[in-house]
């Protein structure tokens, strides 16, 4: 018999994303249609289509047609959307319904762990999805600097973003609060709408004030402005571009303290 | 050697409600121990404080030896829990559940393969390696969440009603394999709802109800304290008004029929035949564990 060796710390976490990418090599082929046809569709159909409309004055956007403008804004815009739905119904479906998560309670692996490999797995997951784009961006003869390699890091940074605190919320909600009930909800007075306003299809200072600061402080136009500025090349300040990303980190870090409270609760009452 | 698991005034409570309820138990290293409980009795937060996943209100609790409030991490890794759903993973095949949880314990690939092919064997599950779980029957499910929990060889196995909702070929066949492991040393804590289970599998076990444990003892001796050795079960016609008083022995009135506790089920049945009490039907059989319930709660085990 071989005798297993004690998994201590954080090297558990590995069998964890091991455990997810197995799960999702299974969707593989799906994924990547799916990760082509919706940049394609946006691009098509707005950038292109929209862009015609609107492509004279594309000079007061500083880019030379609206699909340079928009492309690379939905790709953060995008990541959003992305992480949102793996953290409320995939979540919800592995938290509950199907029990994998409940079943690695029983392993090495501690809640609280589990919480941190999650989040970096939906950020993995948008990585994937990002890099989906970034090609058909090229495609679309769009990106600008080899500084858009950096683009889906920053995707999935966003993606983390609001993986963690939405699937902190998909936590408490499926132990003491209105469970899946409240997920539509979720998605069309909060994402949809920081969709609308995340700078992907306009600059926001174009909002009334309320909405430009909402923008301002939430994760998604922190990610849009700083991606669209890697892919366009069109550089952002040294401290600008710091400050994007320690928005998305905190978010992250804020959305982490908290889903791994509403993690253990519903994992381990 | 620590106890496999030792509590003392073992507390759970869910807000104002008490799951459990001041509990004492002790479990030895390779002994094979079962909690009989009716629905909502507490067994299944028992079990989930031992797994070290639910933490305890109050009281103590150390399992392997160990705290589960501060070595989780390493009671897990030496323990096997099969909980009272299957949890099993509807996205990988049977022998990736095995072996992609094998990995979380420290298996290599190489070890995650063998420790599958060993555990397919033993699950009689070799057939049905690359199927899709849900391609399972409800028994094959839980053989696999049995499998499962063994692929870290562990010291102690829990197992939260193993049985439940089987028909009875797979729940014997179930029961072939807990025995195996109880064979070879592994410690097993079982609950369930039924005493044939209970009987068959464990060397001790605990009666639980309303979160307390109300007695503790071997099947046998638990029977020889609380029922006499064989039952007597009569129903009479319903308009029928039997008085039994006169037997001298303890009667319990059921919905459809009636149970005398005697040493001697024929004896009894003939003093009332004899004396013009004939019952429209009867049946002599062996104290169960069930008996034993109904004398301590007054109340029936599986409704
Ligand atoms: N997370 C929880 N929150 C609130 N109450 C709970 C929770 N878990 C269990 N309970 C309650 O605690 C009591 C004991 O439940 P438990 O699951 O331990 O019983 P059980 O003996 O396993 O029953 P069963 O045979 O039905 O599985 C029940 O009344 C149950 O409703
Ligand atoms: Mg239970």
């Amino acid at each position: 018999m071989t005798a297993p060796v004690a998994v201590t710390g954080p090297r558990v976490l590995l069998h964890f994303w091991e455990h997810q990418f197995i799960r999702f090599r299974k969707t593989f082929r799906s994924t990547i249609t799916a990760g082509l046809v919706g940049p394609l569709m946006y691009l098509l159909g707005i950038g292109i289509g929209l862009g015609t409309q609107v492509d004279a004055r594309a000079a007061e956007l500083g880019t030379d047609s609206y699909v340079d403008y928009v492309g690379p804004g939905l790709m953060a815009a995008s990541a959003m959307q992305l992480a949102a739905s793996e953290s409320l119904w995939q979540t919800g479906g592995l938290l509950r319904w199907r029990g994998v998560y409940v079943s690695i309670t029983s392993t090495p692996l501690a809640i609280t762990q589990l919480f941190v490999g999650h989040v970096a797995w939906i950020g993995f997951r948008t990585f994937v999805s990002a890099v989906m784009y970034l090609i058909v961006l090229l495609a679309f003869g769009i990106v600008g600097s080899p500084l858009a390699l950096l683009a889906p890091v920053v995707a999935a940074l966003t993606g983390m973003a609001f993986a963690a605190p939405i699937s902190a919320w998909t936590g408490w909600s499926m132990s003491k609060g209105p469970g899946e009930q409240s997920f539509p909800m979720i998605l069309r007075l909060g994402i949809i709408p920081l969709f609308l306003f995340s700078g992907a299809f306009y600059p926001i200072e174009q909002l009334p004030i309320v909405l430009e600061w909402i923008a301002r402080v939430v994760p998604v136009w922190h990610g849009v402005e700083l991606i669209r500025a890697l892919i366009l090349g069109e550089g952002v300040g040294l401290l600008a571009g710091l400050g994007h990303v320690a928005v998305l980190l905190s978010y992250t870090a804020a959305g982490i303290a908290v889903g791994q409270r509403t993690f253990v609760r519903v994992l381990g009452s | 050697m620590a106890m496999a698991v030792e509590a003392r005034s073992l507390t759970k409570r869910f807000g104002e409600f008490t799951a459990v309820d001041g509990i004492d138990l002790t479990v030895e290293r390779g002994e094979s121990f079962a909690m009989l409980g009716p629905n909502g009795a507490g067994k299944s937060s028992t079990m989930r404080m031992i797994s070290t996943v639910s933490p305890a209100t109050s009281g103590q609790l150390s399992v392997l030896g160990l705290d589960p409030a501060t070595d989780g991490q390493a009671i897990r890794s030496r323990m096997g829990v099969v909980a009272q759903d299957d949890n099993l993973d509807d996205a990988l095949t049977v022998r990736e559940n095995i072996m992609i949880y094998g990995r979380y314990f420290g298996l290599s690939w190489a070890a995650a393969r063998s420790k599958a092919d060993e555990l397919l064997q033993f699950a009689q599950l070799e057939d049905r390696s690359g199927a899709q779980v849900n391609s399972l029957s409800g028994g094959m499910k839980r053989r696999l969440a049995i499998a499962r929990a063994l692929v870290n060889d562990p010291d102690l196995v829990l197992l939260d009603e193993p049985t439940t909702g089987l028909d009875p070929q797979a729940r014997h066949l179930l029961w072939e394999r807990l025995y195996q492991l109880k064979e070879r040393g592994v410690t097993l804590v079982l609950t369930t709802h039924y005493m044939d289970e209970a009987e068959q599998l464990s060397d001790r076990l605990v009666v639980m109800d309303q979160a307390r444990i109300v007695a503790e003892g071997s099947p046998s001796s638990l029977i020889a304290e609380h029922v006499s050795k064989e039952v007597l079960e009569i129903r009479y016609p319903a308009e029928a008004n039997v008085d039994l008083a006169d037997l001298g022995l303890r009667t319990e009135e059921l919905a459809d029929r009636t149970l005398i506790y005697t040493d001697r089920g024929e004896d009894t049945l003939a003093v009332l035949v004899n004396s013009g009490r004939t019952p429209s039907s009867s049946l002599v059989r062996r104290a169960s564990l069930e008996d034993v319930f109904l004398a301590l709660t007054g109340r029936r085990l599986v409704e």
